[in-house]
């Protein structure tokens, strides 16, 4: 769905919408949309670390940048939201290999580095190789007492998704909505205790 | 460590579940749920990215500009423009010919102005300059 600039050499820059068009998309978003980049910002917040605020600024840089581009057809919120998200991955690898890269712009500087900029100490990697054990293992904590939602984590790790995650759990697609947001507040939560 | 790839995977698919979730709930339900402050915030961000974006555009710009200026210095641009005019009349007026085909082209016969001259030796100079050669008499 989004691509970076250069994976296909060959195909029509046409295809994709271009800085301008996002910027217009931005600055003219309704607020429903302005909501659900805030609720999936701090919902990757809590999976990767890194502040809401930073990760809302480092997609919409990359965004205006023309860094990551947008295939036409794609809507603004599903764009932004797969670039933030595509920082949850990020950074985690980034925290694996030893070093947390800094996502802020400062003096017009996005500091968010693509590639490691540091080699990992033996220290580092070895504190960092357990880093989402903790937070995953707090998830599954929490969600315990839970039948409905355990259910549901764990056909969301088999891969499952809308008809079939409404048939494990027996229940319609509001039902399903329902839960789903409840393991959002749940996720926020379990991340809260896990960072302070 | 195929513990932790494990861990990254299901952490994946948790993403991917709360940004389904997220697209899917209705208008009026996103909007209630998140803090309007939070909302609000957005736009500002944006306000304060497209500065940056526009900051570190300029930045590049200047560079560039820069850089592009030492090339044109280091090839030649720095040339000495009254040496070169100077240079430029001995030769039109060491040749005859070459001065009457100037003046004919540049006035339909009368002496060319200062400012014909100066072009002519910009021109030259240019001309040098592409050909990799400093200006020689």
């Amino acid at each position: 769905m989004i691509k970076r600039e250069g994976d296909e050499p060959g195909r029509d820059a046409g295809d994709r919408v271009t800085v301008a068009e996002i910027h217009d998309s931005i600055a003219t978003m309704s607020e429903a949309d302005a909501a659900r980049l805030v609720a999936a910002a701090q919902a990757f917040s809590r999976l990767c670390g890194l502040d809401p605020e930073e990760l809302l600024q480092e997609a919409m840089t990359r965004a205006l940048e023309g860094t990551r581009t947008c295939e036409r057809g794609t809507s603004l919120v599903p764009f932004i939201c797969g670039v933030m998200k595509s920082f949850v991955s990020q950074e985690n690898e980034a925290r694996k290999a030893g070093f947390r890269p800094k996502v802020l712009v400062r003096d017009g500087q996005p500091v968010l580095p693509d590639v490691p900029a540091n080699d990992p100490s033996p220290e580092q990697s070895a504190i960092s190789a357990v880093d989402d054990r903790p937070l995953l293992a707090e998830i599954e904590a929490a969600a315990a007492g839970d039948e409905q939602i355990q259910l549901l984590i764990e056909g969301i790790y088999d891969g499952m998704r809308g008809e079939k995650l409404q048939g494990l759990l027996g229940i319609d697609e509001k039902g399903l909505a329902t839960v789903r947001r409840r393991l959002r507040r749940l996720i926020q939560a379990a991340k809260k205790r896990v960072t302070s | 460590m195929s513990q932790d790839r494990t861990a990254r995977e299901k952490l994946t698919q948790l993403a991917d579940a709360i940004l389904q979730d997220i697209l899917e709930t209705p208008d009026a339900d996103i909007v209630a749920e998140v803090d309007s402050a939070d909302i609000e915030r957005v736009r500002a961000i944006f306000v304060e990215v497209k500065m940056n974006v526009s900051k570190q555009l300029l930045i590049k710009a200047k560079a560039q500009h820069e850089a592009w200026d030492a090339s044109r210095v280091q090839n030649g641009s720095s040339f000495d423009r009254s040496a070169a005019r100077d240079r430029f009349e001995r030769i039109r007026r060491g040749d005859p010919e070459l001065n009457q085909k100037l003046t004919l082209a540049a006035r339909n016969g009368k002496s060319p102005s200062e400012s014909d001259i100066a072009g002519m030796a910009d021109d030259w100079a240019d001309l040098q300059r592409l050909d990799g050669k400093e200006p020689k008499e």
